[in-house]
């Protein structure tokens, strides 16, 4: 029996298959929530969704573009909306 | 509206936000862009047209001109200031002086070195008939 505290539904439960061939429980804390646009909520793609992202490397954290926090249909809007001010 | 000469803004990958001039049509959807990249940091490449957002300014240029031609339009435009693009020159010049720099202070310490390697020489046989002296 694993132990009070693993029992609750606050951890997630991995199926592990061990090198013997038997299959353990692996008990780990929830993922976080899909990372969303800034602007239209709509999930960012692209993004690793994990705890621990600073294993990542830093150019699979996001996207090399400016305006890492919005998708891209909304990110190409807003450098429009630039170029206009600059425009006048 | 995107023929050659034609200054655009990228709006889409990782060049995103910066500007670019068109240079010639390859295809019903790409055309071939440049920054030049010594300017405003975008490769000489095809781009889709979808990805490209046409501005009001126009370089007189040939159809697939060379960087430096297109370097030479933009100042002629006079749109370097305009779009308050850092100009190469003043980039490419501070590093030509870094190297000249370098160049010279590696002959510099050779001509010193000789003047204090006696002092040194003078020092370390103290050191050693110290070290002589402990043991
Ligand atoms: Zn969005």
């Amino acid at each position: 029996m694993p132990r009070p505290a693993q029992r609750s539904s606050k951890l997630r439960k991995l199926r592990i298959k061990t090198p013997g061939g038997r299959v353990k429980v692996r008990f780990e804390k929830r993922r976080p929530g899909k990372p969303k646009c800034a602007k239209c909520k709509k999930p960012l793609s692209g993004v690793p969704r994990m705890r621990k992202l600073d294993r990542v490397p830093k150019s699979q954290r996001r996207p090399e573009r400016p305006y890492a926090n919005l998708c891209p249909t909304c990110a190409r809007q807003q450098i429009k909306e630039k170029i206009y001010k600059l425009a006048g | 509206m995107l023929e050659p000469g034609r200054v655009c803004v990228k709006t889409a990958g990782r060049e995103a936000g910066r500007y670019c001039v068109v240079l010639k049509k390859l295809d019903e959807n790409f055309v071939l862009v440049t920054g030049p990249k010594s300017l405003t940091k975008v490769k000489r490449r095809k781009c889709n047209i979808e990805h490209l957002e046409p501005l009001e300014y126009k370089l007189e240029i040939k159809a697939g001109a060379e960087d430096e031609e297109v370097l030479k339009a933009y100042e002629k435009a006079g749109l370097i200031e305009k779009l308050k693009l850092q100009p190469p020159k003043a980039e490419e010049k501070p590093k030509k002086a870094e190297k000249k720099a370098k160049e010279k202070k590696p002959e510099k310490p050779e001509k010193e070195k000789p003047k204090e390697k006696p002092e040194k020489k003078t020092k370390k046989p103290e050191k050693a008939e110290k070290k002589k002296t402990k043991k």
